[in-house]
């Protein structure tokens, strides 16, 4: 399709591309690829904590290079980073999952049906959408326990009213075409109708704000692990390597916090600019 | 006479040569038209004579020049406010958000230099000469709140108020309804007298052209096939395409089918009411009736058309008696039961017998769906079609294709590879998938070039003779009515006014809205001698 050859000639959407799915294949190879291959890269030894980059040492009776060195509980920090993607990552698919699947199919029903379908919809989306989004996930939190599960489904339930919102739109001026009246004259179920002649038709709009609500979830779950709410240690996650380390800040260890503040942000960037690519191939496609 | 403007080897490229060769005149006080379908480079090159071309397109040879006091610079642009344009669409040239007068009066400020209130002044009498009802009041309205003709109006009054001896009219009147076109084609006919203006108009109908224009210029492919004194070229036309053009225009009747004197649907004092505003405790002020107590029956077989203006309630009718809209009042009765809504089996079967065919080719198909596809969809929504097997489905939909002139090869083809009259065949194959009754054709053939819709109206014309249907057929065109209805119902402001056989009603009308109608048809009109 001629979309995907648009994305490709987009030189800042292909390096987003490339970026996302380095991280993506470090986050799924996980321990194969870290120089510390224990589970979160939970290895330990507090004598040797806060080494600069390249110091080779020696643990139990094996020599080990602290490529990025080692962190405040003398882990290697190389290996923390990548075992802390995992989350990032898991946590953005996750949320954007259940918006979109919330989002879609309210968003959809709504704009559709119109009436009072809409309205009591529409209502229900201000509803949702003026909870912030902290305050919802120290609720389900305080409802739930603690947990990163909690926080998938927090940030999901909050981001889906991006997308409802969206699918509501592109529904209703779909909705006045001739070609789903047609569809309705011709009597096929509204399934159908919705599924099969508009969501298609939709799909570059959500595309795009699902890009963006893969940026904004990755920036949530930072925020929440740097205020504690989110992973919890020891499983390693940017916004906790970050907590752990942000009083190095003005010391000559800064880059334990500045490295996964930079890698927070690039996925950030990324994301923006793949999400961009997509929207201006359906431009062009247009 | 001297030309005032003259075209001379004009050659226009965007990817390919889109106008090539063209060469005519303009002179003061006179009206030179340039005729063509879509495509055919007429109004690139009314784009060109305005220096208006994208930046896509250039002039890669020839030359415009204006006599008196219209020059153009090196790369083409006219200078000065010698010349300027009016456009198809008066609802999206004007700003929204701008007060009508402010936008009239700017052009003064910026190009004659006046203050505000010699602007305002001058404004004022613009507005005067437009005709427009009550200028000074306009002054302070919103686009929104004009009619259609108004803001047309207020387009001309735009565009005269520097003064020009050249005015562009594109397509000035094909947005409007035929007796607002009437006056407003009046109007421009009077000012050129007054103001000595020299008019360039493009225009794809032949009677627009015939009673207005002295010089035509026939456009095909972006070459001139024909050019001449009007009268000349349109009475005894040389060019094979010019006749064609010129017989395009739905005069022929086209004869029916098979009728009966059974009833097969029937429309019962059927109404519905808008709430355009409400108090402040929610209860309704004011009710808009877009359809208002309309009655009538359609016989097996029959053709029935209903004609009238824009916003008169004939596509809402049709909606409604498509089940597709909710009436507030009265009932459909089909085969002598009436129509529920709510109960989905009776309704699922009556969808099979009634289907619609819309006015807008480019959004009456799924974009993404290929044309196999979609027509199979609509052949499985029949009791037989649901049994056939997929290279069965596959079959038939080969043989609705053949059926309204297309080819097999098109099965595996998206929406975007057709063009307009195609794209009406493949609608119409898709509503006769389900082996209907009765059609609904909603302005089937507005958005067509006038030779394409002769063609669909006789395929039409075939298909319910062969399948002896009976149709609704709603336009706004007169003609198009006359070619392919027994019977019309004239309808304005949601109420059927008049009806009768089509021989009756164009002959001899009784209501005097449709004595105007008939009247400011565009072969009726006559203003240049």
């Amino acid at each position: 399709m001629n979309i995907w050859r648009e994305l490709i000639s987009n030189k800042l959407a292909l390096i987003g591309g490339t970026w996302i799915m380095l991280w993506v294949s470090i986050a799924i190879a996980g321990p194969i690829l870290r120089p510390d291959p224990s589970e979160n890269a939970n290895n330990q030894h507090l004598d040797l904590s806060l080494l600069p980059p390249g110091t080779e040492v020696n643990v139990d009776g094996e020599s080990f290079t602290f490529l990025l060195g080692s962190d405040r509980y003398g882990r290697d920090f190389l290996s923390r980073l990548m075992a802390g993607s995992v989350i990032s990552l898991s946590v953005a698919g996750i949320a954007v999952a259940i918006s979109l699947l919330i989002g879609l199919l309210l968003g959809a029903w709504a704009g559709y049906k119109g009436g009072v379908v809409d309205t009591v919809v529409s209502w229900f989306l201000q509803v949702v959408w003026s909870v912030p989004t902290l305050l919802m996930v120290l609720a389900i939190t305080l409802a739930f326990g603690k947990g990163f599960w909690q926080v998938f489904v927090a940030i999901g339930l909050t981001m889906w009213v991006e997308v409802a919102r969206i699918v509501r739109g592109q529904f209703i001026s779909l909705r006045e075409l001739e070609y789903v009246k047609a569809a309705k004259a011709l009597g096929l179920s509204d399934f159908k109708i919705m599924f099969k002649h508009m969501l298609p038709n939709a799909m570059g709009p959500i595309i795009v704000v699902a890009a963006a609500n893969f940026a904004a979830a990755i920036l949530i779950e930072a925020g929440l692990s740097f205020l504690g709410v989110g992973a919890r240690i020891p499983v390693p996650s940017w916004g906790n390597i970050v907590k752990e380390h942000y009083h190095l800040l003005t010391t000559d260890l800064a880059w334990l916090a500045v490295l996964p503040g930079a890698l927070i942000a690039s996925l950030v960037l990324a994301f923006t600019w793949l999400g961009d690519g997509f929207r201006q191939a359906f431009d062009v496609a247009k | 006479m001297n030309p005032i403007l003259q075209v001379k080897n004009l050659t226009v490229a965007f990817d390919k040569v889109v106008v090539k060769d063209v060469c005519f005149s303009v002179y003061p006080g006179q009206t030179t038209a340039i005729v063509g379908e879509s495509g055919s480079g007429k109004t690139v090159t009314s784009m060109a004579v305005m220096g208006l071309l994208p930046p896509s397109g250039r002039i890669i040879s020839g030359e415009i020049t204006g006599v008196n006091r219209l020059d153009y610079i090196k790369n083409g642009s006219p200078v000065g406010t010698e010349i300027s344009m009016v456009f198809q669409d008066p609802m999206s040239s004007l700003n929204p958000s701008m007060r009508v007068g402010s936008q009239v009066g700017e052009s003064l400020r910026v190009h004659l230099g006046l203050n505000a209130r010699e602007a305002t002044q001058k404004v004022i009498e613009l507005f005067t000469e437009v005709e427009l009802p009550s200028p000074r009041e306009t002054l302070n309205k919103y686009p929104h709140e004009l009619s259609g003709g108004q803001k047309q109006r207020v387009m001309i009054a735009m565009a005269l108020a520097c003064e020009p001896s050249v005015l562009v009219a594109d397509e000035p009147t094909t947005a409007l309804d035929v007796t607002v076109q009437a006056t407003i084609l009046n109007l421009l006919q009077k000012l050129q007298k007054e103001r000595n203006l020299g008019v360039l108009f493009i225009s794809h109908d032949l009677e627009v052209v015939r009673s207005i224009a002295q010089h035509v210029i026939v456009m095909r492919f972006g070459e001139i096939v024909e050019q001449g004194l009007c009268l000349d070229v349109l009475d005894s036309p040389s060019h094979p395409y010019t006749i064609e053009l010129i017989n395009s225009r739905p005069k022929k009747i086209c004869e029916g089918g098979v009728r009966s004197h059974q009833s097969l649907i029937e429309v019962k004092n059927l109404g519905l009411e808008f709430t355009t505003s409400r108090n402040f405790w929610g209860n309704p002020t004011k009710r808009f009736k877009a359809v208002d107590d309309v009655s009538f029956i359609i016989n097996t077989g029959e053709r029935v058309g209903i004609v009238g203006e824009s916003g008169c309630g004939k596509s809402t009718l049709g909606l409604l008696m498509l089940g597709l809209e909710k009436p507030s009042k009265g009932e459909v009765v089909w085969k002598n039961k009436v129509l529920n809504v709510e109960d989905e089996k009776s309704m699922k079967e009556f969808r099979r017998e009634a289907q619609p065919v819309f006015q807008d080719p480019f959004s009456a198909l799924n974009p993404r769906m290929k044309i196999g596809k979609a027509i199979c969809e609509a052949i499985r929504q029949t009791v037989e079609g649901k049994k056939l097997s997929s290279s069965q489905q596959l079959q038939e939909a080969k043989s609705l294709l053949l059926e309204v002139g297309l080819q097999e090869e098109d099965l595996e083809k998206f929406p975007s590879s057709f063009s307009g009259g195609m794209r009406q065949r493949i609608v119409l194959a898709r509503a006769l998938a389900v082996k209907p009754i009765f059609l609904i054709l909603d302005e089937s053939v507005a958005a067509l070039d006038l030779r394409i819709q002769s063609q669909i109206l006789e395929l039409l014309s075939e298909i319910q003779k062969n399948r002896s249907l009976a149709y609704l057929f709603i336009s706004h065109d007169l003609d198009v009515i006359r070619a392919v209805c027994d019977r019309v119902l004239v309808m304005k402001d949601g109420r059927i006014i008049e009806e009768g056989s089509t021989d009756e009603v164009f002959n001899s009308p009784v209501d005097s809205y449709t004595k105007h109608l008939l009247e400011s048809r565009p072969g009726k009109l006559n203003f240049a001698s």
